[in-house]
């Protein structure tokens, strides 16, 4: 693989750096970015390729998805596996309907509760604040798959298992550590004079936090919305614990039902088709909100 | 307590958020002191009611579970009748329980398994992808996409992969000559383990990738440069400069790796459902059955406790592990 090909600083540039021969350097710096982008473009296909091929058997009919793949079959296309019926007479669509409603519920609660928690412990502290901002990253050390049976009697006492609200407020929760986390640090960068001058001007609370804050800390809480959005709507076991109806299951569990029903033969292009609405949307938003995505992951390292 | 008071002496003084270089006297001339009282105490009861609904939350999604999955593991409890407290049966029980110890013992064999496995494939990526060429944006995209996707979509995916007979793997090895297109890759433990690792490799080896990408462009240029100089080719420089360099991150992935592959459930669940025999069953995945298939919620809290301890153990590894490799750097 070729060397660094970075500038060298201008002090060092006169330097005699590897006597090598220009020619023979050059000649070997060129196969090896040949090299580099036949590997990189091998892994790109490797990494792809279970999406792609999802997505091109989900579009084949009943004929060819309960036999081997050949290159005729592959050609002929069908949206059929995404217009029948999945199970028991309930649509993918209906599904994903489910997912959406808990995913923007789920961000929406999270992207709400964590600015204003994120501001409260940032500029406003209160006595025993401590304490609270320890109370709401605990759920971060011991997550929800460490107390299934008892999140499941909670939620049967308040009448919120079975619901979609219930499973919200349950993603929101296990949320909450991570994305109170980045605003409390996106409120904690925004540089204190700022906000004293609004004070002086004198602005109420609210008007500071929705007027100056909320708009400074933005990336904070794109990134929030973000990871909340596609965690809810990725997320499986607690769906699968929480949610007994079929009409209001989220994608994942409808899935699970789909695989799991020995009796008659799985429907293979429709679990393809499942499979494939149940990546689009986050590999859209991701593809799009790149970097408020990198972002989340980097800050999590930081801390 | 002792914290409660510590911060309760200047609620919302200003300048106790600012880090003060030192602590010296200065007379209260230009704050008159009443006033900014008043203020503190509006502040200060602001900030309680900004906080109060993410408190809410974790109160009753987060500290009453808690309480309660320690008062179930000391009760019989069905899902359906009368709870019974029966003291420590439930933990009794589980020294018994060849099962449960069994499935904590394949965790860790499959967290052995997955985490040099990312560390080491990680890194190759972020070499890869850390320097400025054309196109590295577009790698390092692809090869982080899979990381946003569910857990439960791409299993489901490779459900349908590696079924026999009809499954894209099977008829790409048969057309390789590797095996005859009907190999079962869940009924036996080795290759149903493979499948997983292969799987969850696939999945979030971008995470690790991203976090080692980031630590190597933290490392300052002038350091490769005085290595080249002093003609460390191109392993030198990685194993003397980079790996020291970005031991913080090494930390990082490595306990993000294990604490996610001690979760393991949803791509055992989907695809391999705990077998052959038991054979590749988690913790949590033996929880999830003992809770919801046998309706033992009791013993099911039991055996959560003894995952939950594990948890706050690694948490605290985790977080002494990241503070303590940033103090020695």
């Amino acid at each position: 693989m070729a060397s660094q090909s970075a500038p060298s600083s201008p002090a060092l540039v006169a330097l005699p750096v590897r006597p090598a021969p220009a020619a023979r350097s050059r000649g070997w710096r060129r196969a090896g970015r040949v090299a580099y982008y036949v590997v990189a473009i091998a892994l790109a296909l490797v990494f792809l390729f279970p999406f792609a091929w999802a997505l091109i058997r989900s579009l084949q009919g009943p004929a060819a998805e309960g036999s081997p793949p050949t290159l005729g079959s592959l050609v002929h296309l069908t949206l059929q596996n995404y217009t029948g019926l999945l199970g028991s007479g309930t649509t993918l669509w209906h599904y994903a309907g489910n997912s959406l409603i808990v995913a923007v519920g789920t961000a929406l609660l999270t992207g709400v509760v964590a600015t204003l928690a994120g501001y409260g412990l940032s500029r406003l502290r209160f006595p025993g604040s401590g304490i609270v901002f320890v109370v709401i990253l605990a759920p971060f050390m011991v997550p929800f798959q460490a107390m299934l049976t008892a999140l499941f009697t909670v939620l049967v006492w308040l009448h919120l298992n079975n619901t979609l609200p219930g499973l919200i407020g349950v993603y929101a929760t296990f949320q909450l550590p991570f994305c109170v986390f980045i605003m409390r640090n996106s409120f904690s960068a925004v540089p204190k004079e700022i906000e004293d001058a609004a004070l002086v001007d004198g602005a109420s609370t609210g008007s500071i936090l929705g007027r100056v804050m909320i708009p400074l800390a933005r990336p904070g809480i794109v990134t929030v919305i973000l990871f909340a959005f596609v965690f809810a709507w990725n997320e499986f076991l607690a769906a699968l614990m929480l949610l007994t109806s079929d009409t209001r299951m989220t994608l994942p569990v409808a899935l699970n039902n789909l695989a799991s029903a020995a009796y008659g033969r799985v429907n293979f292009g429709s679990l393809d088709a499942g499979a494939v609405v149940a990546m689009v949307p986050c590999l859209l938003v991701f593809l799009v909100l790149q970097r408020a995505y990198v972002r989340g992951i980097t800050a999590g390292a930081v801390k | 307590m002792g914290r409660r008071e510590e911060s309760g002496q200047q609620p919302g003084d200003p300048a106790a958020a600012r880090p003060a270089p030192a602590r010296r006297w200065r007379p209260r001339l230009t704050r008159p002191r009443r006033s900014t009282g008043v203020l503190a105490r509006r502040r200060a009861r602001t900030g309680m009611l900004l906080t109060a609904p993410a408190f809410a939350l974790v109160a009753v999604f987060f500290l009453l579970p808690l309480g309660l999955v320690v008062y179930m593991s000391v009760h019989n409890w069905p899902l359906f009748g009368q709870t019974r407290f029966i003291g420590l049966a439930n933990y009794r029980e589980m020294l018994h329980d060849g099962t449960f110890g069994h499935s904590l013992l394949f965790t860790a064999k499959y967290t052995a398994i997955v985490t040099p496995v990312q560390i080491v494939l990680g890194y190759l990526l972020a070499v890869m992808v850390r320097r400025k060429l054309r196109g590295v944006g577009f790698f390092r995209t692809v090869y982080f996409m899979p990381v946003v996707v569910g857990f439960a979509a791409s299993a489901y995916a490779v459900l349908v992969m590696i079924t026999p007979g009809i499954g894209v793997v099977d008829t790409i090895l048969k057309a390789l000559g590797l095996d005859n297109g009907q190999t079962n890759w869940v009924t036996s433990p080795g290759l149903a383990l493979l499948v997983v690792i292969v799987l969850i490799t696939w999945k979030t080896v971008g995470i690790a990738m991203i976090l080692f990408m980031a630590g190597m462009q933290a490392v300052p240029e002038e350091l490769y440069e005085a290595a080249k100089v002093d003609g460390a080719g191109w392993w030198a420089r990685e194993f003397h400069v980079t790996l020291p360099l970005i031991r913080r991150t090494m930390a990082l992935v490595l306990v993000l790796t294990v604490a996610g592959s001690v979760l393991a459930f949803d791509q055992f669940f989907i695809l391999t459902q705990g077998g052959p025999d038991n054979a590749t069953l988690t913790a949590v995945l033996w929880i999830y059955t003992t809770a919801f298939l046998q309706y033992r919620f009791g013993y099911a809290a039991a055996l959560s406790i003894v995952l939950l301890i594990l948890l706050v153990i690694l948490s605290a590894v985790q977080i002494r592990a990241l503070r303590g490799g940033g103090e020695t750097d």
